[in-house]
């Protein structure tokens, strides 16, 4: 009959005894297997062109909200350096943080709205979107006239010439919501509501489990699926951390209301592009503000009011319409 | 068999089996290093927006104070010509000059609405004032109230610069910089590229909204032509 090993104590013995040799070779076969299929995972590393400038302590660093001015100076130097070095290309990079007694808001002139897109090339060209796979902000939704039905509405229109009789042009981008479920879906808190409202992501920290993607009721996030694509000649220099410096795969991203230009007073890319002057933007907290007085004019509506997030993107429209010369006013 | 060659026996099964492994990954690795790295972009053709096609201005030049017309290439003001030859005739009537003018603006057919029959440097308000063409928006409001009370605090046109005007400069931009006074309606106009989804292939542009049959997987597809490229 054969005893269970562990009980006989002197075969066990005897067998260690005598594999020892064995046991060393397993080891060290176990070993180099190890080190290999280390290699070879951090075998990419040796494709990338260029190291990146960050130091360990930008790798290692605490969430952006509990960094110093100074370490939040030298994490710009650093990613400035790393533009550079992919892009040669010089930029500047800093975060203009919120104006006190400011918060957002956006209107738009559903009656003036002639769906052109310059807003959405001006956007890209701004904030340093991938050329490919394409990312776009905003996106000009055609809508048959007499319906407010999304599902009729197509993203894929391409007239000669615009406004095509019957249709009006909805474009849609990230409302920056008073209660915004992107941010309290994201599990690693990358993403995050300034006080002027503006909602913001922090590239380094996203984990890209696009969560907030999913969340966004308006289609508003952008997630990098491959290496973004900016030709050299087209980058915007003049970038903030929280909006516009390139990003990298694997991150989300979404309008910010050019954070990094209307926080030193400008106004957005997207708007100043429009030709038709059907988007508005300002302090809703300042009465006399052009958004303010259309609000308080003006009939306004947000998208999906019904869900909830209290966007601070406003839609609305002229009593009379003077497009294709119809209407007397 | 005893129990201790039952073990050898297992050791030398587990190092060969460990062998293998090993092999594998030297194999693995040795694949990893040789082949090149795969290629991620462009994925698709990028089109290229010229960026000067994004005009973040004026849509259109105004008529400076005082008025500025180019008539065979010389700088000319209107009453250059209008203080040598009488207008022969003051009510609405077919034009021999001005034939590069459409009047197209609604029930208002006649040049002396809005021109000074007097002095044609200068335009005239319903009153009879005199104005300069610095104060087209109080003439166009003179019709066009609503619009004239919205552009007054930024409701209707466009805004250029500084929201907040502590800041930096801020301009508004006037009804003639956006508007031609003699056909005022906004005028069609040509749009930029739309989505990629557009440039997937035959088949795939302007697919039928209500059967969601295009393939975002489809390679793109050199459009017809792109009137959004240099030299267009
Ligand atoms: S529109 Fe979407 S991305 Fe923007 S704040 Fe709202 S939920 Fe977030
Ligand atoms: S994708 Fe990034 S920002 Fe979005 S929820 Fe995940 S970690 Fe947060």
């Amino acid at each position: 009959m054969q005893l269970p090993v562990l009980n006989n104590a002197t075969a066990y013995k005897g067998a260690r005894k005598g594999a020892t040799r064995r046991s060393f070779l397993r080891k060290s076969v176990a070993f180099a297997g190890g080190i290999t299929a280390f290699a070879a995972a951090i075998s990419p590393l040796k494709d990338m062109k260029n190291a990146p400038a960050r130091s360990l302590e930008d790798w290692f660093r605490d969430h952006y909200k509990e960094l110093t001015q100074e370490q939040k100076d030298t994490l710009f130097a650093d990613i400035a350096k790393d533009v550079k070095e992919q892009y040669g290309v010089d930029v500047t990079i800093d975060q203009p943080g919120p104006i006190p007694g400011v918060e957002y808001g956006y209107a738009l002139n559903l009656s003036r709205c002639n769906g052109n897109r310059a807003c959405v090339h001006a956007c890209v060209k701004e904030n340093n979107q991938s050329r490919s796979p394409e990312i776009q902000y905003i996106r000009v939704v055609e809508m048959p006239a007499g319906t407010f039905d999304l599902e009729n509405g197509s993203h894929n229109f391409d007239e000669a010439l615009v406004p095509k009789p019957d249709h009006y042009y909805m474009p849609i981008q990230c409302h920056q919501c008073a209660d915004p479920p992107c941010v309290k879906v994201c599990p690693v808190e990358a993403t995050w509501q300034e006080e002027d409202g503006i909602t913001v992501i922090d590239y380094d920290w996203c984990i890209g489990c696009r969560y907030c993607q999913a969340a966004c009721p308006y289609w508003a996030r952008h997630f990098n699926f491959a290496d973004p694509y900016i030709p050299e000649e087209e980058i915007n220099p003049d970038m903030a951390y929280l909006s516009n410096r390139p990003r990298a795969r694997g991150v989300m991203e979404k309008c910010h209301f050019c954070l990094q230009r209307t926080r030193k007073g400008r106004l957005p890319a997207c708007l100043e592009a429009c030709p038709t002057g059907a988007r508005k933007f300002g302090n809703l907290l300042d009465p006399n503000s052009e958004v303010s007085q259309i609000l308080r004019t003006k009939r306004i509506f947000v998208l999906k009011e019904d869900v909830g997030t209290r966007p601070r993107f406003f839609y609305y429209f002229d009593e009379r319409t003077t497009r294709n010369g119809r209407g007397t006013a | 068999m005893s129990v201790q060659e039952d073990k050898q026996q297992e050791l030398r099964l587990g190092n060969s089996f460990g062998w293998v492994v090993a092999v594998g990954f030297f194999l693995l690795a040795g694949w990893f290093f040789l082949t090149e790295p795969v290629q991620d972009h462009p994925l698709t053709e990028p089109v290229r927006v010229q960026a000067s096609i994004i005009n973040s201005g004026a849509f259109r030049t105004a008529t400076p104070e005082p008025p500025i017309v180019v008539i065979a290439g010389m700088k000319q003001q209107c009453n250059s010509c209008h203080t040598l030859f009488e207008s022969k005739q003051m009510s609405p009537r077919r034009l021999a000059q001005h034939t590069e003018l459409t009047l197209n603006h609604g029930g208002n057919e006649w040049c002396f609405s809005c021109h000074d029959t007097e002095d044609r440097n200068k335009l005239v308000l319903p009153d009879g004032e005199q104005i300069g063409y610095d104060r087209i928006p109080e003439l166009c409001g003179k019709c066009h109230g609503p619009t004239y009370r919205d552009w007054q605090v930024g409701i209707h046109g466009k805004t250029l610069g500084y929201w907040n005007k502590e800041m930096g400069e801020q301009t508004r931009l006037t009804c003639s910089q956006c508007h031609d006074p003699h056909s005022p309606a906004f005028p069609t106009m040509q749009l930029l590229p739309g989505p990629n989804t557009l440039r997937m292939g035959e088949g795939d542009a302007n697919i039928d909204r209500h059967d969601h049959k295009h393939n975002p997987l489809r390679k793109w597809q050199e459009p017809k032509s792109n009137p959004w490229e240099e030299g267009h």
